[in-house]
């Protein structure tokens, strides 16, 4: 019985925690967010005091540099890999200006367009890692073609392309 | 080879041919297939990926198609109609219903 209630604190006691920092640690908007969101009453003694016992301002201090840190690696691999992709796409620039006009190779602008679409995905990722990517009504009209990338997109080729939950 | 890394190789493959059905009849560049796996979360070294495109080709499930030019190679990759009867499950039979 104890354990069960001490895990029901825990769990309170976590949430309160991620409230607090959502709500860029202000205890007034904290205490309002837990009651109205989560239907959660938490008096202004109590949450001081976790505050205090659990060193919640160290603990998000170190939250906040290990995702700034994630978010650092992450951004120096696409740009690695947005680099590979435009050198990629220059080579299929040189290869079509070697094309004569009337011999089309139509299955290289196929992979030059997903190329090219691709980039722009990560390029749109890497100037905001938050933003979705808006489809084209094009796209939309094919019926959502998946060219990668955000996590939105990624999802979306686990789950519709590869079935995977 | 253990138990897990078969099952990981032959997940690999299977997301391979998934991603190129996608496209089919279309193809896709080696590279954006290989940043695609990774995206969805199968990170693997260049011959890894090369390995498991050489598996798939010997088994008939897709082509790889060339073009050479002055100082620089493209690789397209398309699956092939084997590659769609696996996807489809049709591998003991020929992938054609004609009972109507």
């Amino acid at each position: 019985m104890t354990a069960t209630r001490g895990s029901y604190i825990d769990e309170n006691r976590e949430l309160a925690f991620r409230a607090w920092r959502q709500c860029g640690q202000n205890v007034e908007r904290t205490i309002r967010t837990l009651k109205e969101d989560h239907g959660l009453p938490v008096s202004k003694p109590t949450l001081y005091d976790w505050m205090e016992k659990f060193n919640w301002k160290e603990r998000a201090a170190r939250a906040e540099a290990e995702e700034r840190k994630t978010g650092d690696l992450q951004m120096s691999f696409e740009e690695k890999m947005l680099a590979g992709l435009v050198e990629q796409k220059q080579k299929y620039e040189r290869y079509f200006a070697t094309l004569p006009d009337t011999k089309p190779d139509n299955q290289a602008m196929f992979a030059f367009t997903a190329l090219v679409r691709l980039i722009a995905d990560v390029q749109k990722r890497i100037a905001d890692p938050t933003a979705k990517v808006k489809k084209t009504s094009s796209e939309e009209a094919r019926g959502a073609k998946v060219v990668g990338l955000t996590k939105e997109k990624a999802k979306e080729i686990k789950d519709k392309i590869l079935g995977i939950q | 080879m253990t138990d897990a890394k078969k099952e990981r190789y032959r997940r690999i493959r299977g997301a391979i041919l998934k991603l190129l059905a996608h496209e089919h009849p279309h193809a896709i560049d080696s590279k954006v297939l290989h940043f695609l796996l990774d995206d969805i979360g199968y990170t693997m070294p260049e011959e890894e990926m090369e390995s498991h495109l050489a598996y798939l080709e010997e088994k008939k499930c897709l082509r790889v198609e060339k073009r050479k030019s002055t100082g620089l190679e493209l690789r397209m990759i398309v699956i092939s109609a084997n590659g769609l009867d696996i996807l489809d499950n049709f591998k003991q039979d020929c992938g054609v219903d004609v009972r109507f």
